[in-house]
């Protein structure tokens, strides 16, 4: 159990640090960009919403397959498989949890007064420069709230979990994986033990968000 | 020509055409006046590298900002702006507003300490953004923008929503500031009285088209005083009624455009102008005459229908004035 609790945790840690760095310049970009192709990027961006966890794991299981290109290269450059690996389970998360860094991001960066980003340009600030001088601290609440998001997020994920990662102790079975597996096998202790804990951790930290945001209304910052 | 900004540019926007042709020198403050929603402030925006999507060619002393092959953006065409609304970062302190450009530019933290000086703000150095009064704001927009080092300063209506007291007060301090730092200046206004004050020349804007050059306000003191229960504001041997809201004792500037006076030899008489006062000339000038008004000298063009002898030193003539801006001590009317 202890085992699960630490996977999951790490597997928490480590997507929501990875979906932070590839979400901010999508979200930067999606929220800045007048290109036509916007729609199409948002609408693949938000998929994980809508779609059956079991529909992602299962294109996601085909990509990784040795057969594919990207498992084929993963073998050549790694000398082990990305499906059922901790590795393999970063990546369905990072795509499974993605809207949920990219949109309270992309809505801070929205909510940034253009005059903000102008009067910056007009000091000298190239667009990078003006990215991580005013509009990163003018957003850290959405920042802040993705990263959490992500995170639980990443904690109660199951179905796209099972696909890529299958149930394998110490290596891919989170805690979502272990109550599953400790119903089927009738250990209603262990069940009850992890299933109370992702209620209320997962109470606190939408306690947390929503605290957050109504901070947020009354003061700039 | 290396010392003025030059301008070709068109600019289509919804509903909206900027096109403007001209040469502004690169010297003291030029101020750009017209009505609102003449398209002064997309011209600024322009002219700060802000709208994308402007056609033609700006040259700023030779250097180009912009033509078919360059649009240079705003963070390398080194102006500094003063919007509207301050814009101050709330995320920084003034004093983390005064050094965001400054540290962007290489300025030193003692020209950033002086232009503070100037500006009358170092008091607000460590305080936030939030609590600041609205001219303080402007103050402090004003000085981040000069503390970015620019080689040409940009201001659209920088006073817009403060009263006349607070104008006034602001206006001479950044007047002070932009001529002891000797960076050319463009300010966007349609009050005749921030013209008066400021301007060395000014460029008529209308319609999305500069409208070409207008000769800056006369500007004459007058008093506002009490005659039989009325407030009258004497100039000169004149009196006449004063605005609503001018109060007896009064200190006045009186703002007036050349376009609304007239000279001539005789009395006007009766008239619809706003009054009528008799000059000495002192001087002529190629097509300027030189009045003296109880000790003020008013430069004005000489019309032609006036006979040669009318502008001899010597002569009197009669100053008619249409409208006028008068400003007291407390507030414009």
């Amino acid at each position: 159990m202890t085992a699960a609790v630490l996977l999951t945790l790490q597997l928490a840690a480590v997507t929501t640090v990875l979906l932070l760095i590839l979400a901010m310049p999508l979200a930067w970009w999606l929220a800045t960009t007048r290109n036509r192709l916007r729609p199409v990027i948002e609408a693949i961006t938000a998929l994980p919403l809508v779609l059956p966890p079991t529909v992602l794991g299962f294109y996601l299981l085909i990509l990784m397959s040795p057969d594919a290109p990207l498992g084929a290269a993963w073998v050549r450059v790694t000398g082990s498989t990305l499906a059922f690996s901790f590795a393999g389970l970063v990546v369905a998360s990072i795509l499974y949890s993605l809207p949920f860094a990219v949109q309270p991001m992309q809505t801070a960066f929205q909510s940034v007064d253009r005059q903000m980003t102008e009067a910056a340009a007009t000091l000298g600030a190239t667009r990078a420069d003006l990215f991580r001088s005013v509009v990163l601290p003018l957003s850290r609440r959405g920042v802040l709230t993705a990263a959490v998001l992500s995170f639980a997020h990443t904690i109660g994920e199951f179905g796209v979990v099972l696909m890529v990662g299958g149930n394998i102790p110490g290596r891919t079975r989170t805690v979502s994986i272990e109550v599953f597996t400790a119903v089927e096998t009738l250990d209603w202790a262990v069940a009850h033990r992890l299933s109370l804990g992702l209620l209320v951790f997962s109470m606190i930290v939408l306690i947390g968000v929503y605290a957050l945001n109504r901070g947020g209304a009354g003061r700039l910052g | 020509m290396d010392s003025a900004l030059e301008i070709d540019v068109t600019l289509d926007l919804p509903e909206f055409r900027l096109q403007v042709q001209e040469e502004v020198p690169l010297g003291g403050i030029t101020a750009v006046n017209g009505p609102s929603g003449s398209g002064k402030t997309t011209f600024l925006r322009v002219l700060a590298g802000l709208e994308p999507g402007t056609v033609g060619t700006v040259r700023f002393a030779g250097q180009s900002w912009q033509d078919d092959a360059t649009h240079l953006p705003p963070s390398l065409r080194r102006v500094g702006v003063v919007f509207q609304d301050a814009r101050l970062f709330p995320h920084l302190d003034v004093a983390g507003n005064l050094s965001y450009g400054a540290r962007r530019r290489g300025v030193k933290e003692d020209h950033v300490a002086r232009i503070a000086e100037a500006l009358r703000i170092t008091p607000l150095l460590n305080r936030g953004t939030g609590g600041l009064s609205g001219g303080e704001a402007r103050r402090v927009a004003v000085a981040r923008a000069l503390a970015s080092d620019p080689q040409l300063l940009l201001l659209d209506e920088p006073l817009s929503g403060l009263d006349a007291e607070l104008r006034a007060t602001t206006l001479r301090v950044i007047a002070d500031a932009v001529r002891e730092l000797n960076i050319p200046v463009i300010h966007i206004t349609h009050s005749p009285t921030e013209v008066a004050a400021l301007a060395d020349r000014v460029l008529g804007f209308s319609m999305g088209r500069c409208t070409g050059w207008q000769t800056p306000p006369v500007v004459l003191n007058a008093k506002a005083v009490l005659v039989d229960g009325d407030v009258m504001v004497h100039l000169g041997e004149a009196s006449f009624p004063a605005s609503a809201g001018i109060r007896s004792g009064d200190q006045l500037t009186l703002a007036i455009a050349v376009e609304d006076t007239l000279l001539s030899q005789h009395s006007p008489g009766d008239s619809t102008a706003a009054f009528s006062v008799l000059a000495d000339v002192v001087g002529y000038n190629g097509d300027v005459v030189l009045l003296d008004l109880s000790g003020q000298i008013l430069r004005l063009p000489m019309s032609g229908f006036l006979s040669s002898a009318a502008r001899e030193p010597g002569q009197k003539l009669w100053l008619t004035v249409q409208k006028f801006w008068a400003r007291s001590a407390d507030k414009a009317v």
